[in-house]
């Protein structure tokens, strides 16, 4: 929970999140790539980006990768920017809420973007 | 036909994952992401039915193989990149859309994977024995 309330944690996981989550959305949308290589060219080219070492050890890359696969939601879910940034910020809530548990299994950054955009897609209903 | 393809890319793409990280020492995202799009540039120049389903099968099953050495061995990741398959193939096109879906089957099935070999496989040799 302290990490939740680390705000220099939360604001830079959250850009890193946002980042991948909307330049895969664009890639998508304005030059026709499929949600697949939209999503593992973002986090290819996201891997090589560097950061101070705070940063790189608390997981940057892997916010970046786990905003990619938010963007993986169709554009009828995702309709504009504002969705894009209210999606990032449930996926980077729940992302530093499940930190310390289930380490190590495959999937997990998956799993974290696939309940966000549930959670996402559910209230957008009651908006 | 369409299973075995999918089963297939699943075990190759699982086991790439995984060998890439443990002897080239490369980090999970990369060798995930590098294998996705060495995958997608070797099925551009081929027209087949299944071409974008094969392509999202094997970004979903190197998730399998991004998982710890210490939490699934080698044979676990193999039974898990089966469970994967069926699940790709049975329950994502149901999916309305929702990103994740293809992290949400890699990690459902190694949980399914590693609560198999911890509880049901562990209690029914105890028994025989």
């Amino acid at each position: 929970m302290n990490q939740v309330l680390d705000k220099k944690l939360f604001i830079s996981k959250f850009f890193a999140f946002f980042g991948g989550c909307f330049i895969c959305c664009m890639l998508q949308k304005e030059f026709g790539f499929s949600a697949v290589v939209a999503s593992a060219s973002t986090g290819f080219v996201g891997s090589f980006l560097h950061f101070p070492r705070f940063y790189e050890k608390n997981g940057l890359h892997s916010a970046i990768y786990a905003g990619t696969f938010a963007g993986m939601c169709s554009p009828q879910v995702l309709e504009n920017h504002y969705h894009v940034c209210v999606l990032s910020l449930i996926g980077v809530t729940l992302y530093l809420l499940s930190m310390p548990y289930v380490k190590g299994i495959g999937g997990k950054l998956g799993t974290i973007s696939f309940i966000s955009s549930l959670i996402f897609f559910l209230s957008k209903g009651a908006w | 036909m369409k299973l075995i393809l999918i089963m297939s890319v699943s075990i190759i793409s699982t086991q790439l994952t995984r060998w890439i990280i443990k002897e080239k020492e490369l980090s999970p995202i990369r060798t995930s992401t590098m294998l996705t799009l060495a995958f997608y540039l070797m099925t551009v120049p081929f027209e087949f039915e299944h071409k974008l389903l094969l392509q999202s099968a094997f970004l979903g099953a190197t998730f399998v193989g991004m998982s710890e050495t210490g939490k699934m061995s080698e044979k676990r990741l193999f039974w898990a990149s089966l469970v994967y398959a069926l699940i790709f193939n049975y329950v994502l096109p149901f999916n309305v859309g929702l990103g994740g879906a293809l992290g949400f089957a890699a990690f459902t099935s190694c949980l399914f994977v590693q609560f198999m070999r911890t509880h049901v496989i562990k209690v029914s040799t105890v028994k025989r024995n």
